[in-house]
């Protein structure tokens, strides 16, 4: 019988771990982010920007796409502060003949389609008081926007296939289910049949929608984002800061659960006039609770170049939690060194793109 | 209600098709019953409903269980496409569910005339 660490055992052990090395582990921690995001990223406008928006609008139709726009950006030539938003617009219109097989089973443009998503993020920054007190007066809005897609996205694992099952064996239980509402509105007498429930299917449905983003096979993205400071917040003083492309290349096998993902990353700033690119690629195996891999990026910079190596161990305690082992050297060759030497417990509080 | 639709569908003397589409993305399976008694369930496409006993007066009951299986949208639909009678007809529903994985039950009553 399997035995998971319980989340008290592992909790105990990383406390005492984390707090025996606090000042190299916090010196790491942004080395770990980056090593994570070895992949093309979700929002890329946001990650241009450098920026974690604590509430980003997600619009689901066209009229709050556009009501989302008009209320952010109503102060004429003055930018909004903070605002993000997210949205694909593949998805803010109905598809009424999109059966999940097309879906699923999507060419290349119908893909295209599927998965495109923008983003748009603005970031005020307000001068500190001992600056000019016209600028600490006007402070400078950064605006970044960004695009995600894929082109090859993969099919579907053993594992989605048996969830389809499970979910249609799921479905057939609940419509044997009879109910008040089985009767024609024009026929019912009695008070409007109570909403009807089904945990198993939604458990189902639930399962089905976490292995959609582990298919397997192929699977190719890419994204690019821009970012223009505005001086002042107003429209009209627009300069381009910096611009950044991203592609991920990758093949997911389905038994054993091998993956290999390639990622080109290039960003440019135009203030500074320099531009960095890193080549790189990742390959993760995993075995039931255990995740093992390995990652190398390299790094052309305007002073040298520069690498990162590490291997990274997890273990997933329950689901949504995990503990971390990441072992490797870093890109930065200063005064922190560049060892990197985390050990850290993850709570998954929302989903990741795979790739 | 958005997932109910009470309506006539007037026949010729011969067979009718129906087919039955879950858009959206989303998973759904159906069933049908002709005046209680049911004659399929599952994935419904291009079943054919016998006139050998003649279908005129009777009601044809479907009931569709849709389940929200697309994380990018929470709108479901089911098309429904009658063929084969005096003309062939399509009839749309589709509602938004509240939370992701949860699932709709459309019902349709066509009273065949």
């Amino acid at each position: 019988m399997k035995r998971n660490l319980s989340l008290e055992q592992v909790s105990g052990v990383v406390f005492f771990l984390v707090f025996c090395h606090a000042s190299p582990a916090m010196a790491q921690a942004k080395a770990k982010s980056e090593v994570d995001q070895l992949r093309t990223p979700s929002a890329p406008g946001f990650v241009l920007l450098g920026v974690e928006p604590a509430s980003v609008e997600r619009p689901t139709t066209p009229k709050t796409f556009a009501f989302s726009l008009l209320s952010a950006f109503k102060n004429g030539d003055t930018l909004p502060k903070n605002y993000a938003l997210e949205a694909a617009p593949y998805w803010l219109f109905p598809h009424q003949s999109l059966t999940y097989d097309g879906y699923m089973k999507a060419g290349v443009g119908q893909t295209l389609l599927q998965t495109v998503s923008l983003s748009l993020v603005t970031s005020t920054e307000e001068h500190p008081a001992n600056t000019d007190a016209a600028l600490a007066a006007a402070p400078t809005t950064k605006l970044a926007m960004g695009l995600r897609a894929q082109l090859l996205s993969g099919h579907a694992s053993q594992a989605l296939i048996e969830a389809r099952k499970e979910l249609e064996a799921a479905q057939a239980e609940a419509l044997d289910v009879v109910s008040d509402a089985d009767t024609a509105p024009s026929r019912r007498t009695g008070p409007p049949p109570t909403p009807e429930d089904f945990p198993k299917v939604k458990a189902a449905a639930l399962k089905i929608q976490k292995l959609d983003k582990e298919r397997v096979g192929f699977l190719l993205e890419g994204a690019g984002a821009l970012a223009l400071n505005y001086a002042e917040s107003k429209a009209k003083n627009a300069e381009l800061s910096r611009w950044g492309a991203w592609a991920t290349a990758g093949y997911r096998l389905d038994k054993p659960r091998l993956e290999i993902i390639g990622v080109l990353r290039y960003q440019r700033d135009a203030l500074a006039e320099q531009s960095l690119l890193d080549a790189g690629g990742r390959a993760n195996f995993k075995l039931g609770e255990l995740s093992l891999g390995g990652e190398y990026v390299h790094r052309w910079a305007p002073d040298d170049d520069f690498y990162r190596l590490a291997g990274i161990l997890e273990y997933q305690i329950q689901s949504g939690v995990y503990l971390s082992a990441t072992f490797g050297r870093n890109f930065e060759n200063g005064a922190t060194g560049n060892l990197i030497s985390i050990l850290g417990l993850n709570f998954g509080l929302g989903s990741d793109p795979k790739l | 209600m958005a997932n109910e639709l009470e309506t006539d569908y007037f026949v010729a003397d011969r067979d009718i098709d129906i087919d039955i589409t879950i858009g959206e993305a989303q998973l759904g399976s159906s069933l049908l019953r002709l005046d209680g008694k049911q004659l399929a369930k599952g994935d419904i496409q291009h079943l054919t409903i016998s006139n050998s006993t003649p279908l005129k007066d009777k009601v044809l009951f479907v009931k569709t269980i849709v389940s929200d299986v697309n994380d990018k949208t929470n709108l479901t639909s089911v098309v429904y496409t009658l063929r084969g009678g005096k003309i062939d007809q399509t009839f749309r529903l589709s509602v938004t569910v509240e939370d992701e994985g949860d699932s709709v039950i459309y019902r349709a009553w066509f009273n065949l005339k």
